[in-house]
C-alpha cells in the first residue's frame, strides 16, 4: 500500500497541476514542490523496512491483466530501498532549483517532472517485469520532452538521439521479456511476468546469451557503458539544470539498477560468459570517461563524462559479484547521485547567473561567492572520492570488490568475471588496479574545473559583482552537502540493509548459474517440482519475511558471518544444491 | 598494556574549530576567530600531554623490559562494513603516535600562534585559520588512526588541506597572474601525492587481499600471510609484504616528496610561510616516514623494499642539497633543504633504524619550523621580499629573529651540541652499521654512508650561505616602501609589532614562537644521546628517545628474526663497535664545521669575489643546479602535454568521429537514405503504379505456383 | 438451401440490415431536401449507434457458435460482430468529424453520409462473408463507395486525382479477385468457404487451385495496402477528404484483415495451403517484412504530415501480417490481431482527426512547419495527438503498446516467428523517429502564426473519443482483451 501511494502519487499530483490555470504560475511551482515533498514524507515510512531482512517488503500485489498474467506488483528491498529514498530526495531538490531558470511553460515542466518521477519510482519498485517495462518507457517522453522543450543549444538533437538510442535498447529488452514470458508459460502452464516466479526457473544456455544481450543492451544503454555514451554528453549538455540533476542523480541508476536485478541474476550463465566483455569496457570507461572529459570546454559536458567514468566504477563492482563489490556498487550510485546531482545543480547556478557553462568564461570566483564556492568545492572533493566524504566508501568497496573477486561455484569451478578477455593473466587485480587509475584521474580533471572556475583574478568584469546563493539556493544544496558529509563519515546505517539483500542476491546467482549451466541447448527447466507448488513458496517468500539462518555466498577470502546471510526466497530454490561460493583463505597464487 | 582513552576528542576539537571558523567566520570578529583556532588546538595540546604524561607514561613504565608497546585506544564506532571489510573508527595512542601526537599539536599550536601575527591583516583571515585547524585535525586523525583506510583519511586530508592553503592566494594579483600560478601550485600538490595515494590504495587492497583485516594491528599478527608468495602481472614470484610495501612507499614518496615526486614540494613555498613551516616542514611531509614506521614489521619482512628506500633517500637528500645551493629564494632553500631532511629519515627508516628516523623527524620539526617562521619573518619585515640578492645586514634590526635562526642553523648543520648534530649523526652511524639484511654484507651501506655524508656538508654549506646572505653583511636593495602588503594589502599598523626604518618588526605573536622553537632546536638533541656517549659515561640506554620507541619499532625487526631468520644479528655485528662510532662522529663534526666556516668565509659580506669566480667556472654546472636540473620542465614534456593531447585526441577522434559521426549518424544516415529512395519510387503516376501491382502480384504468383509445380513435378 | 429467412437469421443480420437500411433512408432525406443543404451527421450517427446496440445484442445471441446466413452465404460470428463493433465505432467517429469537416472546406453534405453509411455496411459484409459470392458483393459495395467519398472534395483536383488513381488500381484488383474466385471454382466447383475447404484440402498441391488463391489473397492484400500492392495508398490518402482517410485507415484496413483472415482460418486451412513451399505462410513472412520496413523507411521523409500517416497505415498492416501469420499457425488465435486493429484503428482516428482539426479551407496545414508551436497555443489537442502518435509507435502505457506486446507475445510463440518480430521490433525503432516528428515541431519548435484550427464541438467529441479509447486500452486493457478472446470464427 504504502509503494502505492508512493508511485502514484507524483502522477496525481501531475493530474491536481495539469488542472491549474496556466496563469498561475506560482500556485503551480509551489503545488509540484508540495507534491514532491508530501512523495519524499510518504517515501520516509520505508524507515519501518527491517534491515535485517533480506526478502520483499511493502509487497503489493493485485492483477492488472489477469488474462495474461500481468500483475500490478511493487516491492522494496534492501537493494532498491535507497535508490528509492534517493529519488524521492532528489526530486523535491530539482524542482525548487528550477524555480528561476524554468520561466516558459511552467505547467508542462511541473507535469512532466512529476510524470517522471513515477516512471523511476516505478522502475525501482516494479516486481512484474511487464509494468517494470511499462515504467522504463514512460520515463522517456518526459524526459524527452524536458530536454527537447527547456534546453539549450542543439536541444532537438540531442532529445532526440536520447530517445532513439534509448528505444534501441529497450525494445530489443521488451521482446527478450515476451520470450521469457511465453516459454516460461510453455514450460509450466503457467504465463507470468512475476519477476520472483521467473527467477525459480533457467533459461538454457543457447537462448541465454541471447536474453542477457538483449536485456544488457538496454540496461548498458541506460548506464551508459563506453561504446554507447555519447548520448549522454549531448542530453546532459543541452538539458536544462533539473533534467541534467535527474538524469544524472537517478535515470543513469536505472540501467546499473537494471543489470543487478535483472540482467545478471536471470541469465548467469550468459552473464557469467560476458563478464569480462563487460568488465573491460567498464574500465575503459573509467579511463576513458576520465580522460575526456579532461578536454572538455564546457562544464556540464565534462561533468558528463565524468559520469562515464564513475558508472564504469559501478559496473565494476558490480561484476564483481561479492557483497562487498555489490554494497560498493550500490553506495557509489547513492553518492554518485547526490554528488554528480550537486555538481549539476551548482553549474545550473552559474548558468542562471551568466547563461553560459564555458570554463573559459568563469574565473575567480571564490572571491564573489565564497559560499558557493565552499559547496561547490566539497561536493567536487566527493566527486573526486575524498575519503571522509561519500565518494570515497563507494569507490574503495567497489576496488576491494573487484580487487578481491574470486567466485567460487561447486565443482570447484571458478567463475573469473573480471579477468580481461584476451590477456588471459589480467586477472581481477589488474583490472582494480587500472580502475584504481580513475580515482587519480578524477582528480585531474575535477580540479582541473574546479580552479578554471574559482581560482585565478577575475578575468570577466561581468563575474565581479555574481550574486552568491540566496536563501532559496542553500536550501538546495544544503542537503546535498550534509549528505555528502554524513555518508563518507558514517556509511553504515546506508549499507547495513544492503547487506542482507545483496548476499541473498549472489545466493541466487550461484544457485541459478550452476542450474543452468547443466542445461546445455535451450527451453525452461523449472529449478524444482510442480511450478504452483513453487509459485506458493515464491508467494510466501514475496509476502513473509524469510528465516535467516542459511549461509549465502561470500567470494570474499574471510569467512564471513554466517549468521548474518540469510538465504532470502531461497525457499523455492533450497533443493537444487547447497550454496555454491565458499569461503576460503587469504588469496594465494597467480594475481 | 592497553587502555581506553577518549582520544577522539584529539582530533576533534580542531576539526570543531574549522567549522566555526569555516561556517560563520566572517561574522565572527578577528578576535574571536584566533580565539577559536588557537584554543581548539590548544585544547587539543592539552589532552594529548594529559594523554601521554598522565596515562601512558605510567604504562609505558609498567610495560618496560616487556616487548608489548603501551597503547591508549579508543574505537569509536563500526566505519565501514560490508562483507568481510569491517572498519571501525578505532584510535591508538602508543609511543610512536604520542611523539608525532605533540610534534603536532605543539609545533601546530605554536604556529596557528605565530600566524595570529602574521597574517593579522588577511581579508579572509576566518578561512585561513579554519583550513589551518582542518589540517591540524586531518593529520591527528593519520598519526591516530588504527586502520590504514582511517589513516588514509588523514593522508588524504591533510593532502586537501595543502592544497588550499598554497592555492590561499588564489586571486593575488601581479606579474604573470601571481594567483593562478599559486592555485595551479595547490592543484600541483594535490595530483603528485594522488599519484601516490593511488599506490597506497593498491597497497591496501593487496594486504587485505592477502590478509583479509587492514587493521594494523591484527596485520603484525599475520607475518605468514604477508610472506605468501604473489605474481603481479605474472611477475614475480615476490612476497605480499615486498610487493604491499613497495605500493605503500610510493603513497610515502608522495607525501614526503621524494625523489620522483617531489616536484610540489618547492612550488608549494607559494602558500603563507607559516603554512610552509607547519605543513610543508614540520607535520605533513614527515607523514611518509611515519607511515613506514608504523609499518616497520611489513618493511622489515621485504629487505628488498628497504634497501630500496633507504637509496631512494639518500640519492634525494644529495640531490635536494645540492639543488640548496643556487637558489635565490629563501623560502625554496628552506624548502630544498626540507626535501633533504626527509632523505635522511628515509634512509634511517630504510636501514631499520626507526627511532633514529623518527628522532630526525621529531628535531627537524623544531628546528625547520623555526627556520620557516624566521623565514617568515624576514619576508614579513621585508615586504614580501623573498630574493636574497635583495637582502643582507638584518642582523641588528631583527635581533631575535637573527639569534633563533642562527640557532637552527646551527642545529640542522650537525654542529654539536645542537639537536641536528645528534639526530643527523644517529643516521649517519646507523647506514653503516645497517640493520637491514638486503644491505647487511654488501658495499651498499658505504655508499648511503657517503652520500648522507656528502649531503650533510652540503646543508651546512647552503644554510650558512644562507644565514650568511639574509644576516650578514650590509643590506643590498631596500624594498619599495610603497608596496605595503600581503595579498589583501595592509590597513593599518601591526599587531604589537614597530617599524624600524621601511621594516615590519615581527610583534611578541611571532615571536615567543620562534623563540620556543629555537629552544626545542638547541636541546631536544639530548633526548638521543648515541651510545657511544652513554659508553664513556657508563650510562645504559642513554638513548631515551629509542628506548620509548623500542616496543613499537622492534616489532618489526623481531618479527623479522623469526620469519627471516638471523641475517640481522650477521648484519649488525658492526653495530658493536663503539671505536668506529666515535670515529664517524668526529668525521661527521668535522664535516659540518669545516663546510659551515667555508661558507661563512664566502659569505660574510654577501657572495664574495671567490664565489663569483667559482660560478663563472663552472657555469654549466651552475646553471644545471640553479634550474633545479630541469626536472619540472621534462616532466612537463613526458606527462603533462602527452595527456592533455591524448585526451583532445580521444574526444575528437573516438568519441567524435568514429562513435557518432561513423557509428550513430552512419547509421541514421543509411536508414534516412533508403527513405529518401523510396519516396521517389512513389511517383504519381497509375501506369507506374500499376506495373508495379502487377509485378508484385506476377511475383507472387511465381513465386508460389512455381514452387507447386516444381513440388508436383517432384 | 432454404429461401425463407428465420427470425433468428433476421436478428442475426439486424447490424447489417440497419446500416444498409440507414444509408438509404439518409439518401432518401437528401433528395427530399432537395437543394437544402441539411445536417444529416446526427443522424447518420444515430443510424450507427442504432446498429452498434444491434451489435452488442447479437453478441450474446449468437454465442460462441455463430449463426450460419443464407444457407451459408454468410455467417454472423463472434468474430464479425466485433469487427462490426469496430467498423461502426470508426463510422460513428468519422461521421463526428465529418460534420464540421463538410461545411468548413464547403463541399455538399448530399450524399456523403448516405455513401459513407454504405461503405460501413460493404465493409461488415466484407467480415460476414463465408462465400466468395458476398466477398465479392461487400467488397465491391465497400470501394464504389469508398471510391465516392475520396472523389468527394469538389473544387480539390487532388481529390478527383486521387480517386481515379484509387479507382483504376481497385478496378485491377477486383478484376484479380473475379480471376481468382473463378480459377478456385473450375478447379473445386466450391464458391462457400467451408465447401472449398474440404476440396481445397484434396486438391492442395494443384498450381490452378493455388494460382486462384494468390489472386484472391492479392485482391485482399491491395485492399489492406500489403507491400508492392500499397502503391495507391500515399496519393488516394492524401487526396481524400481527411476523414475519409480516416475511415480508409481504420476501417478498410480491419473489413480487409477481416476477411483475409476468415478465409485463410477457414478455407485456405489445408495443411498443403499453409505450410511448405506451397502455402501461404513463406510468402506472407516475406510480405510481412518488406510491408512494414518499407512502408516505416518511406515514412521517415514524408514532407506532408497526412502522407507519413498513410506510409504508417502501410507499415502497420505489415505488423497485422505478423499476427495473421502466428494466427495461421496457432489457428484460433485471433485475439492478437483483432486487438491490434482496434488498438491501430482508434490512434490512427484520432491522428487524422487532429490532422483535419487543424485543417481549414484556406489552408490544409499538412507540413510540419504548419504544426510548430501548437503545443503553445492548444496544449491539450498537442497532448492528444502525442498520444496517437505514441500509441502508434507503440510506446507505453498506450493501446498501441499493450497491441504491440500482444502481437509480438502471440507471434514469439513460435521459434519460426523470432526473426520476424525482431524485424518488426527494428522498424518500430524507426518508427518513434517519424512519430517524434510532428512532436518535435508542437513542443518544440515556435510558430510563426497562430493557428486556427476547426474548433467544433463534434470534432472534439470524436478527438476525446478516441484519446479516451487510446488510453484506455493502454491502462485498461483486460476487457476489450476478454471481448476478442471471445471474437472466435465459427466453425
Amino acid at each position: 500500500m504504502l509503494l502505492t501511494a508512493i508511485v502514484l502519487l507524483p502522477l496525481l499530483g501531475a493530474l491536481v497541476v495539469a488542472l491549474l490555470p496556466r496563469a498561475e504560475e506560482r500556485a503551480t511551482r509551489h503545488l509540484g514542490f508540495a507534491f514532491t515533498l508530501l512523495t519524499f514524507a510518504v517515501s520516509l515510512g520505508l524507515a519501518a523496512f527491517r534491515p535485517a531482512e533480506a526478502g520483499w517488503q511493502f509487497v503489493v500485489q493485485r492483477p492488472w491483466v489477469a488474462s495474461l498474467g500481468i500483475d500490478f506488483h511493487l516491492a522494496v528491498d534492501g537493494i532498491s530501498l535507497w535508490l528509492v529514498l534517493l529519488t524521492t530526495f532528489l526530486t523535491p531538490i530539482v524542482l525548487l532549483s528550477s524555480y528561476r531558470a524554468i520561466t516558459t511553460r511552467v505547467k508542462e515542466f511541473v507535469v512532466a517532472m512529476l510524470v517522471l518521477e513515477t516512471g523511476m519510482l516505478g522502475v525501482f519498485l516494479a516486481l512484474d517485469l511487464f509494468l517494470f517495462y511499462v515504467f522504463w518507457e514512460l520515463v522517456l517522453v518526459p524526459m524527452y520532452l524536458i530536454i527537447g522543450i527547456w534546453g539549450h543549444g542543439d536541444r532537438i538533437y540531442a532529445a532526440l538521439k536520447f530517445v532513439l538510442y534509448t528505444v534501441v535498447g529497450s525494445l530489443l529488452m521488451l521482446a527478450a521479456i515476451i520470450y521469457l514470458y511465453v516459454t516460461h508459460g510453455q514450460a509450466t502452464g503457467h504465463y507470468t511476468f512475476d519477476y520472483p516466479t521467473l527467477m525459480l526457473s533457467v533459461w538454457g544456455r543457447g537462448e541465454q546469451l541471447w536474453l542477457f544481450l538483449a536485456f544488457a543492451l538496454a540496461f548498458a544503454i541506460k548506464v551508459p557503458l563506453f561504446p554507447l555514451h555519447t548520448w549522454l554528453p549531448d542530453a546532459h549538455t543541452q538539458a536544462p539544470t533539473a533534467g541534467s540533476v535527474v538524469l544524472a542523480g537517478v535515470l543513469l541508476k536505472l540501467g546499473t539498477y537494471g543489470f543487478l536485478r535483472f540482467a545478471l541474476p536471470l541469465f548467469p550463465w550468459a552473464a557469467a560468459r560476458c563478464a569480462p566483455y563487460l568488465a573491460a569496457l567498464a574500465v575503459i570507461g573509467i579511463i576513458y570517461g576520465a580522460l575526456v572529459a579532461y578536454a572538455q570546454q564546457d562544464a556540464k559536458r565534462l561533468v558528463a563524462y565524468s559520469s562515464v567514468s564513475h558508472l564504469g566504477f559501478v559496473m565494476l563492482g558490480l561484476l564483481a559479484m561479492n557483497s562487498a563489490g555489490l554494497q560498493g556498487s550500490l553506495f557509489l550510485m547513492l553518492s554518485h547521485g547526490v554528488s554528480t546531482g550537486g555538481l549539476f545543480l551548482a553549474i545550473g547556478v552559474l548558468y542562471e547567473r551568466r547563461h553560459t557553462n564555458e570554463l573559459a568564461q568563469f574565473g575567480g570566483l571564490w572571491r564573489p561567492m565564497p559560499i558557493f564556492a565552499g559547496l561547490f568545492m566539497v561536493i567536487m572533493l566527493s566527486s573526486a572520492g575524498l575519503p571522509g566524504l561519500s565518494g570515497f566508501v563507494g569507490e574503495f568497496l567497489i576496488l576491494v570488490g573487484a580487487f578481491t573477486h574470486r567466485l567460487f561455484v561447486d565443482g570447484g569451478e571458478q567463475l573469473r568475471l573480471l579477468t580481461l578477455p584476451g590477456a588471459w593473466h589480467w586477472g581481477p587485480r589488474v583490472v582494480a588496479g587500472l580502475a584504481a587509475l580513475g580515482v587519480l584521474l578524477g582528480a585531474v580533471y575535477l580540479l582541473a574545473m574546479f580552479q578554471k572556475l574559482m581560482f585565478g583574478p577575475i578575468t570577466q568584469p561581468k563575474n565581479a559583482e555574481l550574486r552568491d546563493l540566496d536563501a532559496r539556493e542553500i536550501a538546495v544544496f544544503a542537503p546535498l552537502v550534509v549528505l555528502t558529509f554524513v555518508m563518507g563519515i558514517y556509511p553504515r546505517p546506508f549499507l547495513a540493509p544492503m547487506e542482507p539483500a545483496v548476499n541473498r542476491l549472489l545466493h541466487d546467482f550461484s544457485v541459478r548459474y550452476a542450474a543452468s549451466r547443466d542445461h546445455q541447448g535451450s527451453g525452461v527447466r523449472r529449478l524444482r517440482g510442480k511450478l504452483d507448488a513453487l509459485r506458493d513458496e515464491a508467494d510466501q517468500a514475496t509476502a513473509v519475511p524469510p528465516a535467516p539462518a542459511r549461509r549465502g555466498p561470500s567470494a570474499l577470502p574471510s569467512a564471513p558471518r554466517a549468521s548474518e546471510l540469510p538465504s532470502g526466497r531461497a525457499a523455492g530454490v533450497r533443493p537444487v544444491k547447497p550454496p555454491l561460493a565458499r569461503s576460503h583463505g587469504p588469496a594465494r597464487g597467480a594475481a | 598494556m592497553t587502555k581506553t582513552f577518549p582520544l577522539l576528542w584529539i582530533p576533534l576539537l580542531p576539526l570543531l574549530g574549522a567549522a566555526i571558523n569555516l561556517l560563520c567566520g566572517r561574522v565572527l570578529s578577528r578576535r574571536a576567530v584566533h580565539a577559536v583556532a588557537c584554543g581548539s588546538v590548544a585544547g587539543a595540546l592539552g589532552v594529548v600531554v594529559f594523554a601521554i604524561f598522565g596515562r601512558l607514561w605510567p604504562l609505558a613504565w609498567a610495560a618496560e623490559g616487556t616487548h608489548v608497546p603501551a597503547r591508549l585506544v579508543q574505537t569509536a564506532y563500526a566505519w565501514i562494513t560490508a562483507g568481510s571489510v569491517e572498519l571501525p573508527v578505532g584510535l591508538v595512542c602508543d609511543p610512536l603516535s604520542a611523539v608525532m601526537l605533540l610534534v603536532v599539536t605543539l609545533v601546530g599550536f605554536l604556529i596557528h600562534l605565530y600566524s595570529t601575527g602574521y597574517m593579522a591583516h588577511e581579508r579572509d583571515h576566518a578561512r585561513f585559520f579554519g583550513y589551518l585547524n582542518l589540517f591540524t585535525g586531518a593529520m591527528l586523525i593519520l598519526v591516530l588512526a588504527d586502520n590504514l583506510p582511517l589513516l588514509f583519511v588523514g593522508w588524504e586530508g591533510v593532502g586537501v588541506c595543502s592544497y588550499l592553503l598554497i592555492g590561499f592566494w588564489y586571486d593575488k594579483d601581479g606579474t604573470e597572474r601571481l594567483g593562478l600560478a599559486n592555485a595551479m601550485a595547490g592543484r600541483k600538490a594535490f595530483l603528485v601525492n594522488r599519484v601516490g595515494d593511488v599506490a597506497f590504495l593498491l597497497g591496501m587492497l593487496v594486504l587485505f587481499a592477502a590478509t583479509g583485516t587492514l587493521s594494523i594491528e591484527s596485520l603484525a599478527l599475520r607475518a605468514s600471510d604477508l610472506l605468501l608468495p604473489l605474481h603481479p602481472l605474472g611477475l614475480g614470484p615476490y612476497t605480499v609484504a615486498g610487493v604491499a610495501g613497495l605500493l605503500l612507499f610510493i603513497g610515502a614518496m608522495g607525501k614526503s616528496a621524494q625523489i620522483p615526486l617531489y616536484v610540489w614540494l618547492p612550488d608549494a613555498m607559494a602558500g603563507p610561510t607559516p603554512v610552509s613551516a607547519l605543513i610543508h616542514a614540520a607535520t605533513m611531509v614527515t607523514a611518509g616516514v611515519y607511515m613506514v614506521a608504523r609499518m616497520n614489521f611489513l618493511f622489515m619482512l621485504s629487505p628488498a623494499v628497504m634497501g630500496l628506500i633507504a637509496l631512494v633517500g639518500a640519492t634525494t637528500a644529495l640531490f635536494a642539497a645540492s639543488i640548496g645551493f643556487a637558489q635565490h629564494d629563501i623560502k625554496k632553500v628552506l624548502a630544498y633543504s626540507t626535501i633533504s631532511q626527509l632523505g635522511y629519515m628515509f634512509v634511517a627508516v630504510g636501514v631499520g633504524a626507526f627511532s633514529a628516523g623518527i628522532f630526525h623527524l621529531f628535531t627537524h620539526a623544531f628546528f625547520k619550523a623555526c627556520l620557516f617562521l624566521g623565514a617568515g619573518a624576514i619576508i614579513h619585515a621585508l615586504h614580501d621580499e623573498q630574493d636574497l640578492r635583495q637582502m643582507g645586514g638584518l642582523r641588528r634590526p631583527l635581533a631575535t629573529t637573527h639569534w633563533t635562526f642562527l640557532v637552527s642553523t646551527l642545529a640542522i648543520a650537525g654542529i654539536p651540541p645542537l639537536s641536528g648534530f645528534f639526530s643527523k649523526d644517529e643516521i649517519l652511524w646507523r647506514a653503516i652499521a645497517t640493520a637491514n639484511p638486503a644491505l647487511g654484507s654488501t658495499w651498499l651501506p658505504a655508499l648511503l654512508y657517503v652520500m648522507s655524508l656528502a649531503a650533510a656538508l652540503c646543508t651546512a654549506f647552503y644554510m650558512f650561505r644562507l644565514y650568511g646572505l639574509v644576516f650578514l653583511g650590509e643590506r643590498r636593495g631596500a624594498a619599495p616602501a610603497s608596496s605595503h602588503g600581503h595579498a589583501g594589502g595592509h590597513a593599518g599598523g601591526h599587531a604589537g609589532g614597530g617599524h624600524a626604518g621601511d621594516l615590519h618588526l615581527p610583534g611578541p605573536a611571532m615571536e615567543a614562537p620562534l623563540i620556543v622553537l629555537a629552544g626545542g632546536a638547541a636541546l631536544l638533541g639530548l633526548l638521543g644521546l648515541p651510545e657511544v656517549v652513554g659508553a664513556w659515561l657508563g650510562i645504559e640506554h642513554i638513548n631515551l628517545f629509542e628506548r620509548w620507541l623500542a616496543p613499537v619499532v622492534d616489532q618489526g625487526a623481531r618479527l623479522a628474526d623469526r620469519w627471516a631468520g638471523g641475517h640481522r644479528v650477521a648484519a649488525n655485528a658492526l653495530a658493536e663497535s663503539h671505536g668506529l662510532e666515535a670515529l664517524l662522529l668526529l668525521l661527521s663534526v668535522a664535516v659540518a664545521v669545516g663546510s659551515s666556516a667555508l661558507a661563512w668565509k664566502l659569505y660574510r659580506a654577501g657572495p664574495s669575489a671567490l664565489v663569483a669566480r667559482l660560478t663563472a667556472r663552472l657555469r654549466w654546472f651552475y646553471r644545471l643546479v640553479l634550474n633545479k636540473y630541469w626536472v619540472d620542465e621534462l616532466y612537463d614534456w613526458i606527462i603533462v602535454r602527452p595527456y592533455k593531447a591524448l585526451a583532445v585526441v580521444l574526444f575528437q577522434l573516438i568519441d567524435r568521429l568514429v562513435i557518432d559521426r561513423l557509428g550513430v549518424h552512419g547509421a541514421a544516415r543509411s536508414v534516412d537514405g533508403v527513405g529518401r529512395v523510396l519516396r521517389r519510387l512513389q511517383t504519381g503516376s497509375v501506369q507506374h503504379y500499376v506495373v508495379g501491382l502487377v509485378i508484385g502480384v506476377t511475383a507472387l504468383v511465381v513465386g508460389v505456383v512455381g514452387a507447386a509445380l516444381l513440388g508436383g513435378g517432384g | 438451401m432454404t429461401g425463407s429467412v428465420g427470425m433468428g437469421e433476421l436478428q442475426a443480420l439486424a447490424p447489417l440490415l440497419v446500416v444498409t437500411g440507414w444509408a438509404a433512408l439518409l439518401l432518401l432525406v437528401s433528395a427530399l431536401a432537395g437543394g437544402r443543404s441539411l445536417r444529416l451527421g446526427p443522424l447518420a450517427l444515430c443510424g450507427l449507434l442504432l446498429a452498434l446496440v444491434a451489435v452488442v445484442w447479437d453478441w450474446r445471441l449468437v454465442g460462441a457458435g455463430g449463426q450460419v446466413l443464407f444457407g451459408g452465404l454468410a455467417v454472423s460470428d463472434r468474430f464479425a460482430l466485433f469487427l462490426d463493433a469496430l467498423l461502426l465505432l470508426a463510422g460513428s467517429l468519422t461521421v463526428l468529424i465529418s460534420d464540421a469537416y463538410l461545411d468548413e472546406h464547403g463541399f455538399a453534405d448530399d450524399a456523403y453520409f448516405s455513401l459513407l453509411l454504405l461503405a460501413v455496411s460493404g465493409m461488415m459484409l466484407l467480415v460476414h462473408a463465408t462465400s466468395f459470392v458476398m466477398l465479392l458483393l461487400g467488397l465491391e459495395t465497400m470501394s464504389l463507395a469508398i471510391y465516392a467519398l475520396v472523389a468527394f472534395w469538389v473544387g480539390k483536383a487532388t481529390s478527383a486525382e486521387a480517386a481515379l488513381k484509387y479507382f483504376v488500381m481497385g478496378a485491377v484488383a477486383s478484376a484479380f479477385l473475379v480471376f481468382g474466385v473463378a480459377l478456385i471454382y473450375g478447379v473445386t466447383g466450391a464458391t462457400g468457404y467451408r465447401a472449398l475447404a474440404e476440396a481445397a484440402t484434396q486438391a492442395a498441391g494443384q498450381p490452378l487451385l493455388l494460382l486462384g488463391m494468390v489472386f484472391v489473397l492479392g485482391a485482399l492484400a491491395f485492399k489492406v495496402a500489403i507491400v508492392p500492392l500499397h502503391m495507391w495508398v500515399p496519393d488516394a490518402y492524401e487526396g481524400a477528404p481527411t476523414p475519409v482517410t480516416g475511415l480508409m485507415a481504420s476501417a478498410v484496413k480491419a473489413a480487409g484483415f477481416g476477411a483475409l483472415l476468415r478465409l485463410l482460418a477457414t478455407s485456405f486451412a489445408a495443411d498443403g495451403l499453409v505450410y511448405g513451399s506451397t502455402g501461404w505462410l513463406n510468402p506472407c513472412w516475406t510480405l510481412a517484412a518488406l510491408t512494414m520496413s518499407l512502408g516505416n523507411l518511406a515514412a521517415l521523409r514524408q514532407p506532408s504530415i497526412k502522407r507519413m500517416l498513410a506510409y504508417s497505415s502501410v507499415a502497420h498492416a505489415g505488423y497485422v501480417l505478423l499476427g495473421v501469420i502466428a494466427a495461421g499457425l496457432h489457428p484460433g488465435q485471433l485475439a492478437p490481431v483483432l486487438f491490434y486493429l482496434l488498438a491501430y484503428a482508434a490512434a490512427t482516428l484520432g491522428a487524422l482527426g487532429v490532422v483535419a482539426w487543424i485543417g481549414r479551407r484556406e489552408a490544409e496545414r499538412l507540413t510540419f512547419e504548419d504544426w510548430a508551436g501548437l503545443a503553445r497555443h492548444h496544449p491539450v489537442v498537442a497532448l492528444a495527438m502525442t498520444v496517437f502518435l505514441l500509441s502508434l509507435a507503440g510506446v507505453p502505457p498506450t493501446g498501441g503498446f499493450f497491441a504491440k506486446f500482444y502481437l509480438f507475445r502471440a507471434a514469439l510463440r513460435d521459434p519460426q516467428l523470432v526473426t520476424l518480430v525482431v524485424i518488426a521490433v527494428l522498424n518500430s525503432v524507426v518508427s518513434v523517429y517519424y512519430y517524434l516528428r510532428p512532436v518535435v515541431a508542437m513542443y518544440f519548435q515556435d510558430g510563426v502564426a497562430q493557428p486556427q484550427p476547426l474548433a467544433r464541438p463534434g470534432v472534439y467529441a470524436m478527438l476525446g473519443l478516441a484519446l479516451a479509447l487510446v488510453l484506455l486500452l493502454g491502462l485498461l486493457p483486460g476487457v476489450p482483451l476478454e471481448w476478442a478472446l471471445h471474437a472466435q470464427l465459427a466453425r
